[in-house]
Formats: C-alpha cells, sequence, structure tokens
C-alpha cells in the first residue's frame, strides 16, 4: 500500500483505489438525489395537491373585514342651522400591558402636556402594567390626536391607539329637543326625527376587505377591497328656530305662572302641514342625556305620543260635521238646556244655565255641552263618526315623527260604545287624542276643508346630492269649502260676543276655541278638580297662515281654557305673526 | 516531482483568465446570489412598513455583500487550493478561538443562543467560518494521512479534529449547524475512504451527544415534539411549520408574482433568511422552488464530478466536501419549510440574507472553482 509524502500531500491521489471512490461519490450523490427528490415531491404536494386546501386557510387566516362608519347626517332646521351634527373624534386608547416596552412615567409626562391633564391624572390610568384596555382621554381636540398620531409613528409611545368615535352635538340643546330625538351610544337615533329617519340618517356603513398581518395592520401587497360608506342624509326641519324658541319661551312662562308642570304648543302651517314649532314641557337636552331612570318621560314627545281628551276644543269638529252635513245652519235655533238628559246620563253646561233660544254661534260662544249634544244629535251616531273618524280621530296623522299613537275613538259599532257616548263626544269628553291630532282637524277648518299629513321635515338631501322634498300629502277632504268658510265666520262672530276674551289680539284677526277638559283617571272615572286647559285658533281669519295649539296640564292657579291657555295664545300670535311679517289689521 | 510545475502552469501566469473557471459555477455563483437579492427585497418588505429607512439600508446592505460575496468567489477562485492546505491548521485555529470566544459573555450578541460575535462594527458566526475551515483542515489532513485513515487511531484523530469545533457549536447551542457540521464531515471521511465501521462507533458516540443536547435545550425538543405532532402547539413552533405550509399552497405552480407574497408579513418566521424558500414558493410557485432545487442538485452534481476528476485526495475531498455541503444545508432548509424536518434555523445557502453565510458560501464556491480547474486539467490529461 502506497503512503502519500507528507510533504507533498496533494500531488497524487493514492489512498484509495480511483474506482471504489467513485462509488462513494456515487453514493454521496444518491444521497443528494434522495434529499433533492423528497423536496420535489413535498413541494409538489403542497403546492400543487394540496394548494387549493392551503391558499384557502392562508386567505381565512389572513382576511379582515372591517366596518366603516358612515357619518350620521346632519338635521337642520327651516333656516339651515343646525340643530344635530355628527364629529368624528378620538379617544386614546392605552395597552399598558404593553406600555412597559417604554418608560411609563416619560409617557405619561408627555400626553399630560400634550392632553393639558394634570400627570397624576394620567398616570393613574396608565400605571398599571396588567391592564391591556384603557381609555386614557375622551374627545380628543384635531390637533392633539395628531400630535400622538405622530409620536407613536415616530415610537415615542407606544402601546397606545387612537378610536375614532362619533360624537353627535345639539347645538340648541332643549330647544326643540322632542322634534329632533336623540342618538345613543351605538349610533341608533331614539324619538323624534331622529328615530324616524333613522336609515336616512345612518347612511350606510363602509366595509374594507383587506389582508392583515398578525398584529392586525394592512398588508400592502394583500387584497384589498374598500366599499365607502354613504354618509347619511341631511334633513331639513320644517320647524323654525326663531318660532320654536317663541313657543318654548311662551309655554315656560305659561307653565311658571300657572303653576303647571307640563304642557305644549303646537305652530302649524295649515295650508302645508308644515309643524313651525312643537314646544312640550317637560324636555330633555340630547347633549347630556342621563339614563331613561333619570331622565323619564321626558323623553316622550306628549304632542304626538300622550293623549288627551281635548274637551270643547271638538265642539268645533261636531258643529263642522253639522253645518257639512247641512242639519244645522248658523242661524239654526234652539233651547240650550242648563241639564239635559241623554240616554240615561244627565249633561250640563258649564254654568249649568239654560240659555232659551240660542243659535249656533251663541253655542260656540258660551260653549254650550247641550248645543253640541243637540247638534251631534241631529246628525245621528252613524253620520257624525263618519265626520269624526274622516278628521283623521282614531287614526294616526302620519306625522314623521316617532312614537306617534291613534288616541280612542269608541263609536257606534265598537263593545264599549254606547248611545250616551255620543253626548260626551260631541263636547270632547271620553275621546282621546293627541295634540297633533286636534291641530290637524283644525287645520282642516282653516285651509278649506283639507285633512293634510303633518310634516316635521320639508327637505332630505342625501350624501350622493339627491334632494327629496317630501310634497304636501292631504289625507282626505273633510269638509266643503263654504262649510269651512262658515264655519271661521262662526267662530269669529261668537270670539268677539265674548266679552273680555283673552285670545283676541289686538293687531291680528284670529278665530279659535278654548277647552277646558276633564281628565280621565287611569282607573276610569274623572279626576277631580283637575283639568287640561287649551285653546286652538288660526288666523289670519281671512287666509289663515298659522295654527297654534296651546295646552297647559292641570294649571293650579285656574282652571279654564279661556283663563289659561287664551292670553298665551294671543301672546304666541302677536310674537309669531309680527316674525313672519304678516299685515296687522289694525 | 516535475509534473505539477508544469501541469498548473497558470498558476505561474498569476492568474487564472475567464475562459479558466468552470462555466457552470460560474453561472451559478452569480445566478443564485441575484435570485437572493431580489428575492430577500421582496421577504423585506415588512420592514418598510416600520421604516422606510431600514427597508432601504437592508436592501442595500444585501446587495453589498452579495456583490462582494460574489467578488470573493472569483477572488478565491485565482488561488491554487494547494497553496493554503499546508497553513490550514492555522484556518482551523482562528475557528476554534472564534467559537469559543462567541460563547465568552459580553462577546456574543445575544442573551439566547451564542451564534454571533460582535466584533467592533463586525457581527458574524464563527460556526460559518467552521464550516470551511474544516473541509479544508480535514481534506488536506485526508491528503496527507491517505490510507491510514483506515487506521482505527488515525481515524480517531480526525473525529477528535472534528469533535472540538462541533462541539462548540452544539454548545451555542446552534443544533442545525451542527448537524450539516457533522454531515460534510462524515462525506469527507467517507470520500477520503474512511472504513464504515468507524462511522458505526462514530454514530453512536454522536446519539449520546444529541440526546446530552437536547436535556439541556428544552426548546429543541420542543421543536422535534412539534414536528411529529403539528395540530399540538399551533401557535408556537408548530405555527411556524404551518405558516411555510400556506405560503407554499398559497404560491401554488406558478406563485402570486414577484413581491406580491403576503405570508413574509409576520406569519413566517425570518422570511429573508430562514424562511426565505418559502417566499419563494409564494411569489413564484413551483417554478421557482423547482427550479431552485435543481440549481442545487446541478451544484452537487458539478462538484461531485469536479471531486471524481480533481488530481489528489485533499482536493477531492474539497470538492465533495463543499458541493455536499453547500447542497445539504440547501436541501435541509427545504424539507423543513416543506414540513419533512422539524425547525432548525437553518440558512438557504446564496439566497438567504445574511453576510457571514452568504460570503462563506461564495468563498466555499471559489474553492470549488479552483478545483475545477485543476480537475479539469486533470481529465483533459
Amino acid at each position: 500500500m502506497a503512503t502519500t509524502s507528507p510533504k507533498n500531500p496533494g500531488s497524487k491521489a493514492t489512498g484509495v483505489s480511483t474506482p471504489r471512490f467513485g462509488r462513494r461519490l456515487l453514493i454521496l450523490g444518491a444521497m443528494g438525489a434522495a434529499m433533492a427528490a423528497a423536496t420535489g415531491e413535498r413541494l409538489a404536494n403542497w403546492q400543487v395537491l394540496e394548494a387549493g386546501d392551503l391558499a384557502a386557510t392562508a386567505g381565512v387566516q389572513q382576511r379582515n373585514e372591517q366596518i366603516i362608519a358612515s357619518r350620521r347626517g346632519a338635521i337642520l332646521s327651516r333656516d339651515g342651522t343646525a340643530m344635530a351634527l355628527s364629529l368624528q373624534v378620538d379617544r386614546l386608547i392605552g395597552s399598558p400591558n404593553v406600555i412597559t416596552e417604554y418608560d411609563t412615567a416619560d409617557v405619561a409626562r408627555y400626553l399630560a402636556e400634550v392632553l393639558d391633564v394634570p400627570y397624576e391624572q394620567i398616570m393613574a390610568k396608565i400605571g398599571d402594567p396588567s391592564l391591556a384596555y384603557v381609555v386614557v382621554a375622551e374627545d380628543l381636540e384635531p390637533d392633539q390626536s395628531a400630535q400622538i398620531r405622530q409620536a407613536m409613528r415616530r415610537g415615542k409611545i407606544g402601546g397606545f391607539r387612537l378610536e375614532p368615535v362619533a360624537r353627535r352635538i345639539y347645538p340648541g340643546n332643549f330647544l326643540g329637543s322632542h322634534l329632533i330625538g336623540f342618538v345613543d351610544g351605538a349610533g341608533k337615533g331614539h324619538y323624534g326625527v331622529e328615530s324616524f329617519y333613522d336609515h336616512e340618517l345612518t347612511g350606510r356603513p363602509g366595509l374594507v376587505i383587506s389582508d392583515q398581518d398578525p398584529r392586525g395592520r394592512t398588508i400592502p401587497v394583500g387584497n384589498y377591497d374598500p366599499l365607502p360608506p354613504v354618509n347619511g342624509a341631511t334633513l331639513v326641519l320644517t320647524m323654525d328656530r326663531t318660532i320654536q324658541r317663541i313657543a318654548e319661551q311662551e309655554l315656560e312662562g305659561a307653565l311658571a305662572r300657572f303653576g303647571s308642570s307640563s304642557g305644549s304648543i303646537l305652530v302649524v302651517d295649515p295650508r302645508s302641514g308644515d309643524i313651525l314649532g312643537m314646544a312640550n314641557r317637560p324636555a330633555f337636552n340630547p347633549t347630556r342625556l342621563g339614563t331613561y331612570a333619570e331622565i323619564g318621560e321626558a323623553f316622550i314627545n306628549p304632542a304626538v305620543s300622550l293623549i288627551y281628551d281635548p274637551g270643547s276644543t271638538f265642539k268645533i269638529m261636531t258643529m263642522a260635521a253639522g253645518l257639512d252635513a247641512g242639519v244645522i245652519g248658523p242661524g239654526t235655533r234652539h233651547n240650550l238646556p242648563g241639564v239635559y238628559e241623554y240616554w240615561g246620563l244627565e249633561f250640563k253646561n258649564w254654568d249649568e244655565r239654560t240659555y232659551p233660544n240660542q243659535d249656533m254661534v251663541s253655542v260656540l260662544a258660551n260653549s254650550s255641552n247641550t248645543g253640541a249634544i243637540f247638534v251631534a244629535d241631529q246628525l245621528g251616531a252613524d253620520a257624525y263618526y263618519d265626520y269624526i273618524r274622516s278628521f283623521g280621530f282614531g287614526e294616526t296623522s302620519g306625522v314623521d315623527l316617532a312614537g306617534e299613537v291613534r288616541g280612542i275613538l269608541k263609536a257606534r259599532g265598537s263593545l264599549s260604545w254606547y248611545p250616551s257616548d255620543l253626548a260626551a263626544n260631541s263636547f270632547g269628553q271620553s275621546i282621546s287624542t293627541t295634540p297633533i291630532q286636534m291641530a290637524m282637524a283644525f287645520g282642516a277648518v282653516a285651509n278649506g276643508g283639507l285633512l293634510l299629513r303633518p310634516r316635521a321635515v320639508g327637505r332630505i338631501a342625501t350624501a350622493t346630492g339627491d334632494v327629496v322634498e317630501p310634497a304636501i300629502t292631504e289625507t282626505r277632504r273633510v269638509l266643503r269649502p263654504t262649510t269651512s268658510r262658515t264655519l271661521i265666520d262662526m267662530m269669529y262672530q261668537a270670539e268677539h260676543s265674548t266679552p273680555g276674551n283673552l285670545a283676541l289680539s289686538q293687531r291680528y284677526s284670529t278665530v279659535g276655541k278654548t277647552g277646558t277638559a276633564e281628565i280621565s283617571a287611569r282607573g276610569g272615572g274623572l279626576l277631580p278638580e283637575q283639568t287640561i286647559a287649551s285653546y286652538i285658533g288660526f288666523g289670519p281669519r281671512e287666509n289663515p297662515q298659522i295654527l297654534i295649539s296651546v295646552k297647559i296640564d292641570k294649571p293650579r292657579t285656574g282652571t279654564w281654557g279661556s283663563r289659561v291657555a287664551s292670553p298665551i295664545f294671543r301672546q304666541m300670535v302677536d310674537r309669531v305673526f309680527e316674525y313672519l311679517r304678516i299685515p296687522a289689521v289694525a | 516531482m516535475a509534473a505539477p510545475a508544469r501541469r498548473y502552469r497558470f498558476l505561474e501566469r498569476g492568474t487564472l483568465s475567464w475562459p479558466d473557471l468552470d462555466p457552470l459555477l460560474l453561472i451559478l455563483a452569480i445566478v443564485l446570489p441575484l435570485i437572493g437579492v431580489v428575492v430577500v427585497a421582496s421577504a423585506l418588505m415588512p420592514v418598510m412598513a416600520d421604516d422606510d429607512a431600514a427597508f432601504g439600508a437592508a436592501i442595500l446592505r444585501n446587495a453589498f455583500i452579495t456583490t462582494a460575496g460574489i467578488a470573493v468567489a472569483l477572488g478565491v477562485a485565482q488561488i491554487d487550493y494547494r497553496r493554503y492546505g499546508r497553513r490550514s491548521w492555522l484556518l482551523y485555529a482562528i475557528a476554534v478561538v472564534l467559537l469559543i470566544a462567541v460563547l465568552i459573555p459580553g462577546l456574543a450578541s445575544s442573551s439566547g443562543p451564542r451564534r454571533w460575535l460582535d466584533i467592533s462594527f463586525l457581527s458574524f458566526q464563527p460556526s460559518e467560518i467552521a464550516k470551511p475551515a474544516l473541509i479544508i483542515t480535514l481534506g488536506y489532513w485526508a491528503g496527507r494521512v491517505g490510507n491510514r485513515i483506515r487506521d482505527q487511531r488515525t481515524f480517531l484523530i480526525g473525529f477528535l479534529l472534528v469533535l472540538i469545533p462541533l462541539l462548540l457549536v452544539a454548545v451555542e447551542p446552534d443544533l442545525g449547524t451542527s448537524i450539516v457540521i457533522l454531515t460534510t464531515t462524515s462525506a469527507v471521511a467517507f470520500i477520503a475512504g474512511s472504513r464504515l465501521r468507524h462511522f458505526l462507533y462514530v454514530a453512536v458516540v454522536l446519539a449520546l451527544g444529541v440526546g446530552l443536547s437536547i436535556m439541556r435545550n428544552p426548546y429543541q425538543f420542543t421543536r422535534i415534539q412539534a414536528f411529529f405532532s403539528p395540530g399540538d402547539d399551533l401557535l408556537g413552533s408548530g405555527y411556524q411549520a404551518q405558516q411555510s405550509l400556506l405560503a407554499l399552497g398559497s404560491g401554488g405552480i406558478t406563485g402570486k408574482g414577484l413581491g406580491m407574497g403576503t405570508m413574509k408579513f409576520l406569519y413566517l418566521p425570518a422570511p429573508h433568511t430562514d424562511s426565505v424558500f418559502a417566499v419563494i414558493g409564494e411569489e413564484i410557485g413551483l417554478l421557482g422552488t423547482a427550479t431552485l432545487t435543481l440549481l442545487f442538485v446541478l451544484l452537487l452534481a458539478r462538484g461531485l464530478w469536479i471531486a471524481y476528476h480533481a488530481p489528489d485526495t485533499y482536493g477531492r475531498c474539497l470538492a465533495a466536501g463543499i458541493s455536499f455541503q453547500l447542497a445539504t444545508q440547501a436541501f435541509i432548509n427545504m424539507l423543513v419549510v416543506t414540513g419533512r424536518l422539524p425547525v432548525t434555523g437553518l440558512p438557504l445557502p446564496f439566497i438567504s440574507s445574511g453576510g457571514t453565510s452568504l460570503i462563506v458560501s461564495l468563498a466555499m464556491l471559489g474553492i470549488l472553482m479552483n478545483v475545477s480547474r485543476a480537475a479539469s486539467l486533470g481529465a483533459r490529461r
């Protein structure tokens, strides 16, 4: 066996015979080939045979669906002032368990400076390193957001993120709160137009489907399929801010004056059904909402959601029905007994006095219950209730506000109806209505006989640029135009034949009717010594443009509509008509 | 001994000229690193999400190291491998010193496995330097001892020669590199003509060693366990293995397109180094992965051809050892990515980003080119 020279080891391959090491090289080659083949087999398996399943699994793992909230539309008053608008603000969320990578005290000092709050306050929130989610600050100013965003990008602070939050702002606070409603923390509208037009105001949220890395960051080369949100529509209310303010001021003043805690004033354009003002007390401030327990029934809009027996204002409906059917005329005369028995029940005039041989104007002027019974009796129950239904009682007015109720109308044919109910109904008792129903029924008298659907929103402007202006909607014709004319004249005469009528303005010619309704107790019967004082009227007499309804619940000082509601109506007429530049008569 | 002087006349001329370089190896020495530069640039994209400047710097650095590596390969190819054979003990000594240095607290860069050595601005892996140092030393030694390697005593000396750096790498710990070193040196000893019986002894000794290493470093056991039951630990080692498969499957046959892979965004562990093959699989598909596999098969085949025709045992050991090591490491990396082997943390030679590995791999290719020159002269003769 030859040995290799130690001096020159590389000169000749002498150690192993060439054939043998050749075989060993082949074995090495075979081992390499085996590894390559094993690799190839796996590649074919994963990249061909199971590629579909694996790609699907990877897709699911990376896919992220993010809902992009649409911006809620604004609500403007008739004159274009924002009554509700949505702002996108950031809130700062901290993860103290991640902040530990930084000097927490440094981070807190920095945030205290940017947010302008005491250092201790920040430290108290982010100091506990076991927490993963802490709201550090709400409602950041835009420049604060920008500063923090930049600091995070530069790595100056870590373990924080900014979360966009939609905030609904109501610049008018209490003003028109029942018309507007409010939005809850989840962005859903409640009450008023916020609820009724929730769909339009919300718009359509967007959806971004994208691939994300395990830390939730979008992968730039991954799938990115954004469906942008469509922002909500802007609503323009029919409400006039000035008229609304006048109504709320007058209502508050009246409640204070008469020791009452609740009431409503409605201002409606009888020609269009536009709600120019709708004041209610108690009210709420949609900007600073408490819980329902705190605010309670203040959320409810009494003008559309609460019922009451209208009382004498309803005599206008009875009189209109009688005139329109032709069973009476303005000159029809009749004895008006102080007490009258009808189907086994006694009905009295308010003063229990008998007025012999009176015409129909006198029935209105004296607000005679027995006179009203006479008219209804002349018509008969079937015809009478046809008219009452036609005026919209027992059905919703269709107003575009949330939570409207129908009221309770018992007519002939209802199980609970007694013939004596016809008499009670004729002067507005034993029937439950809402203030908006009464206003629209009076509106039909004012506008020549048409029952209109009341409108809270006059214009809807979508984010895509479409503008919808809901048309004036006639529910039906209730009275012939001549009936309307005749009745307005009768009301005018009746108003002017009442001595010391507090409802009459010195400068504007209006007509209307007082009401003093007894209040039905919950368990049946009537609440003693408690009334709802009301007045519904409109003007100018020749061409009615404005209808005002005043309702004061349970006044303590004075119970009569003519004492309580009439002067408020007059105040309202003077201020609203002047604001609207309606020419004064005198 | 006058023949060598005539046979290696080019050495007297001073340098190799281009036509003297092995054309296949030359192509591989350029194509493989270029694939690496492109794919690593793509794999580094997630860095860009955090820091544009760092992304640019990382790509430039990789491009620079790659260019330098190719230059090193061409430079090394100029040096007759027999020139440094006699001084290979120095190379061996340096490698051992560096491997010891990396274990000294304060010099190693990380608190976990001690694999990196930081010397001023340089940061490198001594184990990468140990790989070629061992092949050269062992090859030269085998050439010197010749047939005596079949003696038990001589074989034992060779085994000890390997065992010292092998243990130093194993205690870093770096099991993957240890396995590559062991495989490569075994291949060298095998080609040098060692008795198979001796390998059996070695195998028994090493099995004990591996057992010991796993007992000391439980995470290795976790990885192996995860490998055998991938469903158990989907958030740990099993998760990493699963992500590689998802990347391969997402790429399918033709891939999503260069740069369009999404798995590199924090789903794949170390997408620009250990998992770069998965990135190729996702972005270039089976076309890319199969081509790359074939290129390493070509490298191995060419290396073994060179070994067959090498003029001496030393050159034969170099050619076989180098080509077998590069190919083996590549295949191990690929088999890890394809889920056939547990996660080992080995880079893909020429492709993975990483200074030491890339430059050393290309330097080894340069040595192979030099042996090829000598072999082709021998073959022609």
